[in-house]
């Protein structure tokens, strides 16, 4: 089993779904969901442990049962044996159900744990009772995402670095959603040696995936929007995925432009992530790439693509230039009650890959 | 360079085409005339001319984009949108172990290897025999040595090592599994099986057409007492530049006059062919 050592950063996920990237030191104090607490507590613990944090902001250790009464309530409910006997035909909007006033609420915080606030307010709901199984449960959901603080650590992957930036500042990312990232990945058809040049203004996500399927096998030259000041640490993607030594030196940070045509080798891959002015990379370095080298460009703009597409094939060194994006959703999946999540994400961005051919 | 024995991916009129193992004396048939062997023992990628000097056509190192787009199909093959949301939430890293079933056509399979990488292990169950042997020779074509299949029905059989003395070579044991991907008409009833090989912490997937069988395996998942469990579908659209020629609906278009002559402008249009649907996707998590 492996132990959460110190200095490595760790992926705290919660009970609403959303999640928080921390670096585990001794008396780390970390602010989160309006509580402050000491993350320390999680050293030498194992990772897919599940943790409370308490009305005196101490972080303590509970059961994966616990932890999962209060997350992931939809999926709980025992969907095939539920009969609907009441409908909301007299529930009305009055805003006075609750007896509580927020006064007495805010105290009760300071007095109690989050499981017995949430009783307290669910006894002073005058509609609780009246409301259906189902919108109980909704209710139940609701007031236990605001009053309970619980999370479960999880080893940090590119998809939960991703997700949590991606919830938070997409624009942080280029709005790369994260199926763009994995046809990104896919498109790039990464294996071990490839030499690698990269251009990342998606704050090294992409170089971060990059370097993980490579494994410090093959290297990655990587130019980032603001090149002249940058140093891998001040990229957090690169940062929060623990990588070894080993996979750290294949990331060769490139700070003065002229250093990619000095490369020995030609490069197999010409990776973008994010947006540059296309055609001039293309002007200046399409000749460094192998014959037979996969080309992959990530933009938020389709006519930029078609712009680089244009270029690509009146320079005739390209073949089989492809642009697409992608259309994910995910699904509520419950026995009697299926169908796409209301909310999703709507736009992920275009992708372009080509193969250079001469 | 490319040698004999190896297979590569044929590229003509721009698109990837078939598998081609390059062997000596043979020739290549297509309709710009014939292509001798040995003038394939080129680079990667680089043009090669018939003997009539024309349609150039290429070889390109198969990669696990390519080999999805040129395997042929024995069966439904899983596709890059699909492929590419199952590796990154599956989180794949080299080195790691990954069982799947069914093989089918070897398209998931080889980008599975890819992504564990030559550290990592891929064994792949296939429950008919013809495609079992069919998955063992792609793999030695194409020298994914990280691969291994087995002709197993895992439903009644499950993942370890059994009495079946045709399937040769290295097992899996319990709890030994990075991630688990299920590609079957019934997941639910290779779910057992599953949970004796996973790790904890490690992730499991489900692809499955219907919406039904979908319901199936969630609830069979939250029995089992898998958490974090996930639904989602993954689809393409490709988009094409037309450039067009503007007309004004002013211009006398009998006289040919315009007013604009020169002015072309290039757009991008959707394209109309498409998968609307390949399948869903379940993700859930053993803890």
């Amino acid at each position: 089993m492996e132990i959460i050592e110190e200095d490595t950063w760790v992926c705290l996920e919660d009970n609403r779904n959303e999640s928080k990237i921390v670096k585990v030191n001794e008396k780390k104090m970390v602010g989160w969901r309006k509580h402050k607490f000491d993350i320390g507590v999680l050293l030498h613990k194992q990772y897919n442990t599940f943790w409370k944090v308490d009305k005196t902001n101490a972080v303590v250790e509970i059961s994966s049962d616990q932890f999962y009464d209060n997350t992931d309530l939809d999926n709980q409910i025992d969907d095939a044996n539920i009969e609907i006997t009441k409908t909301n035909k007299d529930l009305f909007d009055f805003n006075d159900s609750q007896k509580l006033t927020q006064e007495e609420i805010l105290s009760l915080k300071k007095q109690k744990e989050g499981e017995e606030i949430v009783d307290e307010v669910i006894q002073n709901s005058k509609t609780f009772e009246q409301k259906t199984e189902f919108s109980k449960a909704k209710y139940l959901k609701r007031k236990k995402e605001k009053y309970i603080c619980c999370f479960m650590v999880l080893k940090t992957t590119i998809e939960n670095v991703h997700k949590t930036q991606f919830l938070e500042t997409p624009q942080k990312l280029n709005f790369m959603r994260v199926d763009s990232l994995a046809f990104f990945m896919q498109l790039s058809s990464i294996t071990q040696n490839s030499n690698i040049l990269m251009f990342d203004n998606a704050n090294g996500i992409a170089v971060s995936a990059v370097a993980e399927r490579l494994d410090g096998e093959g290297s990655i030259s990587t130019v980032f929007w603001n090149h002249t000041k940058s140093n891998l640490r001040d990229y957090w993607p690169i940062q929060q995925m623990n990588f070894s030594e080993e996979i750290l030196k294949s990331i060769k940070l490139i700070k003065n432009l002229e250093d990619i045509e000095k490369n020995e080798n030609k490069y197999t891959h010409l990776l973008i992530a994010g947006e540059f002015k296309f055609t001039e990379i293309f002007e200046k370095y399409l000749k460094l790439v192998a014959v037979g080298g996969i080309i992959v460009v990530f933009s938020t703009y389709l006519e930029k693509l078609h712009e680089v597409a244009e270029q690509l094939l009146s320079s005739g060194l390209c073949g089989k230039i492809d642009v697409l994006d992608s259309f994910m959703r995910y699904h509520q999946v419950l026995e009697n009650r299926t169908h796409p999540k209301v909310e999703m994400n709507a736009f992920g961005g275009y992708l372009l890959q080509t193969y250079k051919l001469k | 360079m490319i040698q004999y024995g190896d297979t590569m991916i044929l590229f003509e009129d721009g698109k990837p085409k078939q598998f081609l193992t390059v062997t000596q004396g043979q020739t290549y048939q297509n309709k710009y005339g014939a292509y001798h062997h040995y003038t394939f023992l080129v680079k990667p990628g680089e043009e090669i001319l018939s003997k009539n000097g024309t349609g150039p056509i290429y070889l390109m190192t198969p990669n696990p984009h390519l080999i999805t787009e040129t395997v042929p199909h024995k069966t439904q093959i899983l596709f890059m949108a699909d492929i590419s949301m199952i590796i990154l939430k599956l989180c794949l890293k080299p080195g790691q172990r990954v069982i799947e079933s069914g093989t089918g056509s070897g398209s998931l399979s080889c980008s599975l290897a890819a992504a564990v990488g030559h550290k990592g292990r891929l064994f792949t169950y296939e429950f008919n025999k013809e495609r079992a042997n069919n998955g063992k020779e792609l793999f030695a074509k194409l020298k994914i040595n990280q691969a291994t299949c087995f002709w197993r029905d895992v439903y009644a059989n499950g993942f370890l090592k059994g009495e079946d003395t045709e399937n040769q070579g290295e097992f899996p044991q319990e709890s030994s599994i990075d991630a688990i991907f299920l590609d079957l008409p019934q997941p639910w009833l290779a779910l057992d099986h599953s949970k004796k090989m996973i790790k904890k912490g490690g992730r499991i997937c489900c692809f499955s057409p219907c919406i039904e069988q979908v319901q199936k395996t969630a609830l069979e998942l939250k029995q089992q007492g898998w958490k974090n469990l996930e639904t989602l579908e993954c689809l393409k659209r490709h988009f094409e530049r037309r450039v067009k020629q503007e007309q004004s609906l002013f211009d006398d278009v009998q006289k040919k006059v315009c007013t604009d002559q020169n002015k072309r402008v290039t757009y991008s249009a959707g394209i109309n062919q498409a998968y609307g649907h390949t399948g869903y996707l379940t993700f859930a998590q053993y803890i």
